[in-house]
């Protein structure tokens, strides 16, 4: 699924991957986790196709695709979603038109035939009503005035309704109650088959107990220090980072 | 002796309140001369023109008023209790008082010396228009007119109105339009008006609106400003009284090499009121856009709520953007504020609707509408609403 061969990513000159590698298979679930610092969010931005990550070295395989020559839209179209820490509030577009907008443009670009309006509610309700998303609230503009726990809400819907063969997860814990947590966990995991992937980048050892990853890596100072099994993440927040090394 | 168009000093940049927009210098190239009122007769024969009831805000349900080239051409009333007539040409008589809006600029006598058709419009005391009127201003001639109109609108008390005014052209068409209205409203009286500029690429548009506010009255108003080489519109308020609510959300779309200038003064002369303006641009290649907006609060306008916000979208480095605002507050105890904000499209949420499929010029597209819905938002009727995003993407996006 996802081949990174000794990436090093600078920002502004200044080196933050240096040296990850990392591979995916087609229905794994890896987790990275690292301390603030770490390269966690610059991993998933370089992998997202955010600009101002400055590769130096190293290969992204996505399917077969070298990912690095892909525009960010045709990430999405070959299956890579990014559901992001922060996601970013867009004033004036309203969610309904947004997600319809997004489901049609990955459909172009599997060359599927787009879907109208009556199919698209239908599938959007079923999704939304899962991870207890208000129907008022996607019709609202996109993430604007959203609390924390409802923009996340938001990007496993958008998750869900684009069904990505990998899907990166960017903190999305962080910000959570309790039972926000389970409701995203639960959507994650409803997602999860033989063939879809899921890289979950967290702070905290807390999503993994709903969430249950394959294979856990730790990040430190731009590479992949250890990894282990689920129980690396129960040692890590154990013993703490320190503890690890 | 009659005076002349030439015997006029053009508002040019010498003029404080004209130092982004310089109207002498388009007549360099283009001389625009006073439409004679002696062809009225003739024009008035004429059917209704085909290109009004074309035009997708047109509804011949409502009441509504044609001006064409200059002239009232149609008035049909649907409404009871509502009073629609054309004034005498060049009556100097004051309908409604001007005192509380002084020009230091030609534009106001050069409509008055050079009056094409007037209009009276009057909302009888307790009337709740179910029927909005409509005014279009549709001009077909090439031949450099200057046209002057002037509307009055009496909002008597206790009466609710909508009032479309909007100015479309055949594209050939060259003209100036100079357009100017005074609107009373009295005691607990409810305006919505919209200002729909549409007119052809290579005309001038200037126009005001300039609204008398007594006690208890609420004056909406929209403007949607696309048309016109250049074009300007103002907004001058005089709230005479409390408990006042003048809002104005203004949009212009500055395509090519247009000139958009939206130009208010808020004058606060009473306590307990409220004004609200949210004025936004979208320029593209070498357009320019102005807004000046002025809010001034006198000693007794204590507890006055005034908030003006502007915002500029540039879509190529080579468009321009230039804001003015200006509080001029003598009371102390007021809430005003005002902000301007004048940026490119936002990368991050370029950046987050390209990682969800769309390709770089749809998520702009997306954005941009999103940048025009935002005002749009505020406008109630939904049919309205469509139409005019619809224009603004017929003209806009192409």
């Amino acid at each position: 699924m996802l081949k990174i061969e000794n990436l090093h990513v600078n920002v502004e000159d200044k080196k933050i991957l240096q040296g990850l590698n990392l591979k995916i298979s087609p229905g794994e679930t890896h987790a990275i986790m690292g301390p603030n610092g770490s390269g966690k969010s610059t991993l998933a931005n370089v992998l997202s196709g955010k600009e101002g990550y400055d590769v130096k070295k190293g290969k992204i395989t996505f399917l077969n695709n070298n990912l690095l020559n892909l525009e960010p839209e045709e990430r999405a179209g070959e299956g890579l979603f990014l559901a992001f820490q922060y996601p970013v509030e867009i004033p004036g577009v309203s969610g309904m038109n947004f997600l319809r907008t997004t489901i049609n443009s990955v459909r172009k670009y599997k060359k599927q035939k787009e879907l109208d309006g009556v199919n698209f509610l239908k599938i959007l309700r079923k999704k939304a009503e899962f991870i207890k998303m208000d129907e008022n609230l996607i019709k609202r503009s996109v993430n604007t005035g959203f609390s924390g726990g409802e923009k996340k809400r938001s990007e496993i819907l958008q998750m869900s309704l684009l069904e990505p063969k990998l899907a990166i997860l960017d903190e999305t814990d962080s910000g959570l109650d309790i039972d926000a947590l389970k409701t995203v966990a639960n959507g994650v995991n409803n997602l999860k088959n033989k063939e879809r992937s899921f890289l979950i980048i967290t702070h905290y050892q807390r999503l993994l107990n709903y969430i249950v990853p394959d294979k856990v890596h730790i990040l430190s100072n731009g590479k992949i220090v250890k990894s282990g099994d689920k129980n690396l993440a129960i040692e890590l927040e154990k013993k703490g980072y320190e503890g690890i090394k | 002796m009659q005076k002349l168009i030439k015997d006029f000093d053009i508002p040019n940049k010498k003029i404080e309140t004209w130092k982004f927009t310089d109207l002498k210098k388009i007549f360099e190239k283009n001389i625009f001369e006073p439409l004679s009122t002696s062809i009225k007769n003739e024009s008035i024969k004429s059917n209704v023109d085909t290109n009004v009831e074309k035009n997708i805000f047109f509804d011949p349900n409502i009441n509504f008023v044609i001006f064409e080239n200059g002239f009232v051409k149609k008035i049909n009333i649907q409404s009871k209790n509502l009073e629609i007539k054309p004034t005498k040409i060049a009556s100097k008589k004051q309908i409604i008082d001007q005192k509380n809006f002084s020009r230091n600029d030609s534009l106001l006598e050069i409509n008055e010396t050079f009056l094409n058709d007037n209009l009276l419009i009057k909302i009888k005391k307790g009337t709740k228009l179910k029927e909005p009127i409509s005014i279009f201003y549709y001009n077909s001639e090439k031949k450099n007119y200057l046209i002057n109109n002037r509307i009055n609108v009496i909002a008597e008390k206790d009466t609710e109105a909508v009032i479309n005014e909007i100015f479309i052209s055949n594209n050939k068409a060259i003209y100036w339009n100079n357009v100017h209205s005074y609107i009373c409203l009295e005691q607990n009286s409810k305006l919505e008006h919209y200002k729909i500029q549409l007119e052809g690429d290579s005309s001038i548009h200037s126009s005001s609106s300039s609204v008398n506010c007594n006690s208890s009255s609420i004056y909406n108003n929209f403007i949607f400003s696309i048309g016109g080489s250049l074009s300007r519109i103002e907004v001058n308020s005089s709230i005479n009284s409390s408990d006042i609510n003048f809002n104005i959300k203004g949009l212009y779309l500055a395509k090519t090499n247009q000139h958009h200038d939206i130009t208010t003064v808020m004058q606060h002369k009473h306590p307990e009121s409220k004004s609200n303006q949210h004025i936004k641009g979208i320029l593209q290649k070498n357009s320019s856009g102005v807004f000046q907006g002025k809010v001034i609060v006198s000693q007794d306008a204590q507890k006055t709520d005034a908030f003006q916000f502007n915002q500029n979208l540039l879509l190529s480095e080579s468009a321009e953007a230039n804001a003015k605002p200006e509080l001029e507050i003598y009371a102390d105890d007021v809430k005003c504020s005002h902000g301007a904000t004048t940026g490119e499209l936002d990368e991050q949420m370029l950046f987050y609707l390209r990682s969800r499929g769309l390709n770089k010029e749809e998520a702009q597209k997306v954005l941009i509408e999103g940048f025009i819905n935002e005002l749009f938002d505020e406008i109630k009727n939904s049919e309205l609403k469509k139409k005019l995003l619809l224009t603004s993407k017929k003209n806009f996006f192409k």
